[in-house]
């Protein structure tokens, strides 16, 4: 490489010589022509609002509305995720209603009225007794019993079932219940006093106990099995073990559900009789045929077998009040507290705002993560967004200037 | 058209579809571009128009979008610079690959006052480079220098010294010699 010649000019020379290299000497060249000549020169107008004019502002403004979007995100993310919850769960309500009507009561209304009890009374009632019974349906959705309903959701009402259900309003069968919540001094005592109400010669029985604790802190819950007609008397003998806090009753009309089983059982039962009297005339009749109808028969009495044991448990529900009984001990008096000076009012107040504090911090920073972990799709958008208007800003600038 | 209007008005002019705006500038402007181009690009001057021409194409492009931030002549300028990069880089690999006895044509060529400073300027760093161009070029300040190329003054000025520093020992050297 060779080396340039040395300057003859002086040092001092510097200034003049640098200014002069940045001067242009040759004639005009009319360049700005050329350039508006050309195609790719066409002005690119811009639309009232755009990209780039956001970007134009100055960077203190860009991180303003920066920080306004992110603000405006995060309450967005945090007003969805309970929204979307809620929705899931009317969804989720609304679909459970819909299979409830496509399924049977007695399966699915089971788990329905588990989850929803406000739902459905048809779906407790056919879940209580184990019931598939149109009567009991048509009778827990309109109480008042009516003419035969048009036949819409395709169960068939017979003319027998609808007579049975209308001389039986002449007499009920209710399933009655009864809660008592008692307090007294001594538990124990009240206890046993409880668990000696029930006649044993009467098929009265105490069904589940428990006492827990002691003193001050003793509780008993009983649940008694007395005869229906024997309910107010027993009610009354468990008023006087101690101070009635809170008092319920209540009857469940299971009449539809008797009559329905009794029907069927003689539905059944006519079957039966079809069926035996079949297999007499025709004993003479191949032996594929009689095995067919003692299959047929067998099935019948199955059947007939499962009503019996519907209708006397029933019976025994209808015939047997049950009634819980809460036993707790009496309160403690509490001492009306010292009167407190205006220093234990101050350290109490600042305990109270130090823990407020504490429980706020807290309930922020777990909203933050449930914002920030709950949003992450949000947040990926969001840097996506960020990084591609950033990359096409660069390349915007490296264009443009 | 008003000659006398300002450079923003003339720019708003020509956005608006008058073209004499635009001529009215490049009467004011592309002399000095030129100039500066051929500094900051060693001397060449078919880069150097080139340079400009390219951006004189990116102002009437982006004419609409000047939105008055900086100055019409410090936005131009940094066009005008970022536009001498280009074309450098763009013009870089053909000098690399070019024949090395041109290039010694080349040097012995601008073998005088002005290829020797030339070549003691383009041997300082870029940054060196454009400030000691920019500084000494016609009608600007420093400020409108560290404006343009987007650094504080205090900073345009120390660079401006260490290049000056750098020049002046280099001349001092070659007179002892």
């Amino acid at each position: 490489m060779n080396t340039p010649t040395p300057p003859p000019m002086k040092p001092d020379d510097l200034d003049r010589a640098l200014t002069e290299m940045t001067v242009w000497n040759a004639a005009d060249q009319n360049l700005w022509k050329d350039a508006l000549q050309s195609g790719k020169a066409a002005p690119a107008r811009s639309s009232s609002w755009s990209f780039e004019t956001l970007l134009s502002k100055p960077l203190s403004n860009r991180l303003m509305i920066a920080g306004i979007g992110c603000i405006a995100l995060v309450f967005i993310v945090g007003l969805m995720m309970p929204s979307l919850g809620s929705t899931r769960t009317s969804g989720a309500r609304v679909s459970a209603q819909l299979s409830y009507k496509r399924a049977t009561p007695a399966t699915d209304g089971k788990a329905l009225s588990a989850q929803f009890p406000e739902v459905s009374g048809i779906a407790r009632l056919a879940d209580a007794h184990e019931l598939d019974s149109p009567a009991a349906r048509a009778v827990a959705a309109s109480p008042p019993p009516t003419p035969p309903p048009s036949d819409q959701d395709g169960v068939y009402h017979s003319s027998e079932s609808w007579k049975s259900l209308q001389a039986a309003t002449s007499h009920r069968y209710v399933v009655q219940k009864a809660t008592m919540d008692l307090q007294t001094d001594d538990v124990r005592a009240a206890f046993a006093k409880a668990a000696h109400l029930v006649s044993e010669a009467g098929g009265e029985f105490v069904e589940n106990s428990s006492l827990t604790g002691d003193g001050k802190t003793a509780q008993g819950n009983m649940t008694l099995r007395v005869a229906a007609a024997r309910v107010g008397e027993v009610m009354n003998k468990l008023r006087e073990l101690g101070t009635v806090k809170s008092e319920n009753t209540s009857g469940e009309d299971v009449t539809t559900q008797v009559v329905d089983v009794e029907a069927r059982i003689r539905n059944e039962q006519r079957v039966e009789k079809e069926l035996l009297d079949l297999l007499e005339k025709r004993h003479d009749s191949p032996l594929k045929d009689i095995l067919e109808l003692r299959s047929s028969l067998s099935s019948v009495r199955e059947s007939i077998e499962r009503l019996v044991g519907q209708r006397d448990r029933l019976g025994r529900l209808v015939s047997l009040a049950s009634i819980l009984v809460v036993i707790r001990a009496e309160p403690l008096i509490e001492k009306p507290a010292p009167a407190s000076t205006i220093a234990d009012y101050f350290v109490k107040s600042i305990s109270r705002a130090w823990h407020g504090g504490l429980e706020s911090l807290s309930d922020t920073v777990a909203w933050i993560i449930a914002v920030a972990i709950g949003g992450v799709m949000w947040w990926i958008v969001l840097t996506a967004v960020v990084v591609a208007i950033v990359r096409w800003r660069r390349r915007l600038s490296a264009r443009c200037v | 058209m008003d000659p006398n209007a300002s450079d923003e008005a003339l720019l708003k002019e020509f956005a608006d579809g008058e073209h004499a705006a635009l001529g009215e500038l490049a009467r004011r402007y592309e002399r000095l571009l030129l100039g500066l181009a051929t500094g900051l690009l060693g001397g060449d001057a078919n880069m150097a128009c080139d340079a400009v021409q390219e951006t004189w194409v990116r102002v009437i492009r982006f004419a609409d979008r000047f939105d008055g931030r900086s100055s019409f002549k410090t936005w131009l300028y940094r066009i005008a610079i970022n536009q001498c990069r280009t074309v450098k880089a763009r013009v870089k690999p053909v000098v690399a690959a070019a024949d090395a006895s041109e290039a010694v044509e080349t040097a012995t060529i601008n073998a005088d006052d002005k290829g020797w400073l030339r070549e003691q300027v383009r041997r300082l760093s870029p940054d060196k480079r454009t400030v000691v161009l920019l500084c000494y070029h016609e009608g600007m300040t420093h400020a409108q220098a560290a404006e343009i190329l987007e650094v504080p003054i205090g900073t345009l000025k120390s660079r401006l010294h260490a290049a000056l520093t750098t020049l002046r020992g280099a001349m001092a050297s070659e007179v002892a010699r």
